[in-house]
């Protein structure tokens, strides 16, 4: 691969623009509203199409969904906030939480499936916003397109996709600050509000922070100059100083600096992400969960992760795509070398870089966009078989990964303990819960925090648990475990001996699901008596 | 029902936004020399050629108690232009007979070559000066140099290639702080110099209202005409000729470059500071009040004047507001999310010090001087010193107006920045 050719193909980045001169980045028409527009649907008809099926609930799903509900009724969380991620993330998720109620669409389904569908609206987001970073940095229409439907429509990208994670929320700044970033006449109050989306990214999840470099990068390269200099400041300064609010906000209520008898930023973020928390071993180690998670990645799709990682070694080469290559060095770096904890939910950011990658090279197949008069060249020609050939290979994978998740059903079990809970439990008995069912219960008359509804896992690691509950599994009169709760007392990683009492003092009243997929409704043992009643089970 | 906590603290969420508003739009003109590669190249484009010489200029020094070496300098850099027709017209009050006297040494040691100009008004201030020397001026380009600026040999050239085109009547070329050195007010100043000059006036020139400078500006003789030369009643009469300039249709060039601007002092002292700028701010109040720029043809731009004349008073109040408002955020109780609302202005201000910053590394840049780390640790530790003046300055300058003082409060040169460039024995070899 020649450096001409790319230059060739992705015109030099610094030359100064006038207005009416020749730009090397299109003015959006109306087809590119078009082409959006069928983005959207595409992407947002296959995440829909069986959020409320697959995939199987993760406990953080509940947590956040139970939080924006919090916020929007008064409190950063409903237990003791404890500095793991900043709020900005499911502050934002209040407002649909407030539509969802003023709608009165509440109660009729799970909560957290109603946050599901907020974040197929994020996705739809992402896409018109991917698309738009595409054409920034130079792809034809037809190439982003195919860059973002590769994107949208993996396997792997339509399952994290539609669980409730912060990083599902914090993807459009990201990509809206690249976006911004990418801005064809380079103008710095653009950067300025780069630097911004991307600090409200960095404040819906913290990891959002490892792309930073990447930001800078494409601003160093196409500046020069005074107006690079001054652009860098801005654009830093604004982002930095947006991003140190959250520490200020710590500092307010006091919990910046660790101290007895309160929770601080500093030893639950800063030094626990950086030294304390549990690692995921090493990727080379089959045994390890981060070997098992990037398998897992890999299970559901193969394709993109491959054809992504490729396309970044080979647009190595091209200048313009060299930030993009970038985040997928970090990513990879993070995946492969770093040693700490890795969660799943970390692929959701990379997706939409590998797709890029992939794209670039399609693009650069493509030659010189609208050179020449011959409209069909040989490279072209090229192109457009690798286009179609690549189409018609990922297409089974993708069809059937697709299918799959529109269909399978991993969420039942758990939405019928959730009826038969709100249904079979007097709504005065204090259940512990997997956080997926407490917006739920409050829904139907509940109440919540220490009484009614209480989330496992502050039940066992909140500083206020032992003097609300002093009686520990006898304040406790029903439980909903969920296999996420099953698995994570029988992990060694954190250890909840309040909840694994509870649950050695109770008995199944009810199962649903089969194995591992086993949801129950479990009653506390209080007296003697409460074990003679036979189990009753459902399917 | 609410109690006085609670009001200050509501007070304070309302006021935040707006603030963060204010100083947004503050840095954004601040920084429009480096907005993109387009607008910073606009900036700084000139003429390609500037040896053709088709204007001959008047260039007037007003001149108050000026001391021998400042003067001197003055002059003979103006007659030191590669421009071929300049004359200069030093203007003087009758009631200055120090000042005559060294004009009249200076005449004798260039003989032919310097016009005087006595002023016989007992009014004793600039535009009156001006208009006095007017008079006196043949050239068909009329230009200011102030008593202790030192312009660039090429200078005028440049202007006259400029002029060349026929659109252009004004032009305001670029002005440079160097006494920068001297105290950590002259740094701020030469800042705010710079800021003003590479940035501001040519944002301000592109929206065709612009509070012009009174050093280093050229006109048309035929302008000063049609507009009958300067208002005497004005404090800021160079910021107010460019206002009635707008309302005729007349658009300023902005020229700044580098090598081409004069060279100044700037205030050393605090208190010689708050004089200059209770002056500037009173003067732009006294032009608000004559509502020349109410006649300005479209909405928009009355809206673009009005925010302009108002802007300096206003960043002046928020300098101290905005600092308020963080410590009432930290004391008062008040809810989590008005607190964290309060302190988003602490966003800009940032902002605010780090480009400052930034631009004191591109003036040094530009004068080839590197600035030093304790600089830049001055500019960051007088930021609030700084903001006190300003404001100080705004409360002076409307007390004053709501009393209606309107003296002039001539800023002192020193000549500070003289010393090093002219020969001063000059002076004696022509007395003796």
């Amino acid at each position: 691969m020649s450096l001409d050719l790319a230059q060739e193909t992705f015109p030099a980045l610094t030359e100064p623009r006038r207005v009416g001169a020749r730009r090397s980045v299109r003015i959006p028409k109306r087809i590119d509203a078009v082409i959006v527009a069928f983005l959207a649907v595409a992407v947002g008809v296959v995440d829909a199409s069986g959020l409320t099926r697959w995939p199987g609930f993760n406990g953080d799903e509940g947590i956040y969904t139970s939080q924006s509900w919090s916020v929007l009724h008064g409190s950063i969380e409903a237990y003791t906030y404890s500095y793991d991620h900043p709020f900005l993330g499911w502050a934002m998720m209040a407002p649909f939480e407030w539509l969802a109620e003023t709608l009165g669409i509440t109660g009729t389904g799970m909560a957290v499936l109603d946050a599901r569908a907020v974040m197929v609206l994020l996705a739809v987001a992402d896409a018109a916003l991917l698309y738009g970073v595409a054409c920034r940095l130079g792809f034809r229409r037809v190439v982003a397109a195919f860059t973002v439907l590769a994107w949208g429509w993996s396997p792997l990208t339509v399952s994290f996709a539609r669980q409730v994670y912060l990083d599902n929320i914090a993807l459009p700044f990201l990509l809206g600050a690249l976006y911004l970033a990418l801005d064809p006449a380079r103008r710095q109050w653009f950067y300025v509000g780069a630097g911004a989306v991307f600090a409200v990214g960095v404040l819906s999840k913290e990891t959002t922070l490892l792309y930073l470099p990447v930001l800078l990068y494409i601003v160093v390269q196409r500046t020069a100059g005074q107006v690079r200099v001054m652009a860098i400041a801005s654009m830093a300064t604004c982002s930095v100083a947006i991003i140190f609010l959250y520490p200020l906000f710590a500092l307010l209520r006091g919990e910046f600096f660790p101290g007895s008898g309160h929770v601080s930023l500093w030893s639950e973020q800063i030094w626990a992400q950086l030294f304390s928390r549990a690692g995921s071993g090493s990727l080379w180690n089959v045994a390890s969960s981060r070997f098992q998670l990037v398998d897992s990645w890999f299970h559901l799709d193969w394709w993109l992760p491959i054809a992504g990682l490729t396309g970044a070694v080979l647009m190595t080469a091209v200048a313009r795509m060299r930030p993009i290559v970038v985040a997928v060095a970090i990513s990879v770096a993070v995946v492969v070398k770093s040693s700490g904890y890795l969660p799943g939910m970390y692929i959701i950011s990379v997706l939409p870089f590998l797709a890029l990658c992939l794209g670039a090279v399609l693009n650069w197949l493509g030659g010189p966009a609208g050179a020449g008069k011959r409209r069909v060249t040989p490279r072209r020609v090229a192109a457009f078989t690798a286009v179609v050939a690549l189409a018609v290979a990922m297409t089974p994978e993708y069809a059937s990964g697709i299918r799959r998740e529109a269909t399978v059903n991993l969420v039942g079990p758990a939405e019928m303990a959730d009826q038969y809970a709100i249904s079979h439990i007097p709504h005065n008995a204090n259940v512990l819960v997997d956080p997926i069912f407490y917006v739920d219960l409050i829904h139907h008359g509940f109440r919540h925090q220490w009484r009614g509804a209480i989330a496992y896992y502050q039940y066992d690691l909140d500083p206020e648990s032992l003097t609300k509950l002093p009686g520990g599994w006898r304040d406790l009169d029903y439980l909903l475990v969920t296999p996420a709760m099953r698995d994570q007392i029988s992990g060694k990683s954190v250890a909840l001996p309040r909840t694994a009492a509870a649950i050695a003092h109770s008995r199944v009243v009810a199962v649903f699901g089969r194995g591992a997929q086993q949801v129950q409704v479990r009653k506390i043992i209080h007296s003697p008596s409460d074990t003679a009643s036979v189990p009753k089970a459902s399917s | 029902m609410f109690d006085f906590v609670t009001h200050l603290w509501i007070a304070n969420v309302a006021i935040s936004l707006p603030m963060v508003a204010f100083s947004l739009a503050n840095l954004y003109w601040s920084t429009y020399a480096w907005h993109s590669p387009v607008t910073h190249e606009e900036t700084t484009s000139s003429p390609a050629r500037n040896d053709v010489h088709q204007h001959t200029f008047s260039v007037i020094v007003p001149l108050r108690e000026e001391p021998i070496e400042v003067v001197g300098a003055t002059i003979a850099k103006i007659l030191a232009q590669t421009h071929p027709a300049v004359q200069p017209v030093c203007s003087v009050g009758y009631d200055d007979p120090d000042t005559l006297a060294v004009v009249r040494r200076l005449m004798d040691l260039y003989p032919g070559r310097i016009t005087l100009a006595v002023s016989q008004s007992d009014v004793r201030n600039k535009p009156t000066q001006l208009n006095a020397a007017l008079a006196a001026c043949t050239g068909d380009v009329v230009g200011i140099l102030d008593a202790e600026s030192l312009s660039a040999p090429g200078l005028l050239s440049q202007i006259d290639a400029t002029l060349q085109d026929p659109e252009i009547g004004v032009v305001q070329g670029g002005v440079m702080i160097v006494n920068h050195r001297a105290s950590w007010v002259a740094l701020r100043s030469s800042l705010e110099y710079y800021a003003n000059h590479r940035s501001k006036m040519h944002f301000a020139a592109a929206h065709h209202f612009m509070l012009m400078g009174g050093n280093t500006v050229f006109f048309r003789r035929s302008l000063l005409d049609e507009v009958g030369g300067w208002d005497p009643e004005m404090l800021t009469e160079d910021a107010e000729i460019g206002v009635r300039l707008s309302v005729l249709g007349h658009d300023v060039r902005v020229a700044y470059q580098p090598h081409l601007v004069s060279r100044e002092e700037a205030p050393t002292t605090i208190r010689s500071w708050v004089k200059q700028r209770t002056r500037w701010n009173l003067g732009f109040m006294q032009t608000i009040r004559k509502g020349v720029w109410r006649q300005l043809p479209t909405a928009g731009r009355r809206r673009f004047a009005r925010w302009l004349l108002w802007q300096p008073s206003i960043m002046a109040i928020s300098g101290v507001i905005i600092p308020l408002g963080v410590v009432v955020a930290l004391f008062a109780p008040s809810p989590l999310w008005a607190t964290m609302i309060a302190f988003l202005p602490a966003v800009p201000t940032v902002m605010l010090v780090v480009l400052d910053a930034t631009m004191l590394y591109l003036f040094g840049r530009e004068i080839g001087e590197k600035v030093r780390l304790i600089d830049y640790l001055l500019l960051v530790v007088t930021t609030p010193i700084y903001q006190l003046m300003s404001a100080y300055a705004a409360a002076r300058a409307a007390v004053k107006y709501l009393l209606g003082d309107l003296r002039w409060e001539k800023t002192a040169h020193t000549g500070s920045h003289i010393e090093d460039i002219i020969d001063l024995t000059v002076y004696d070899r022509v007395a003796s």
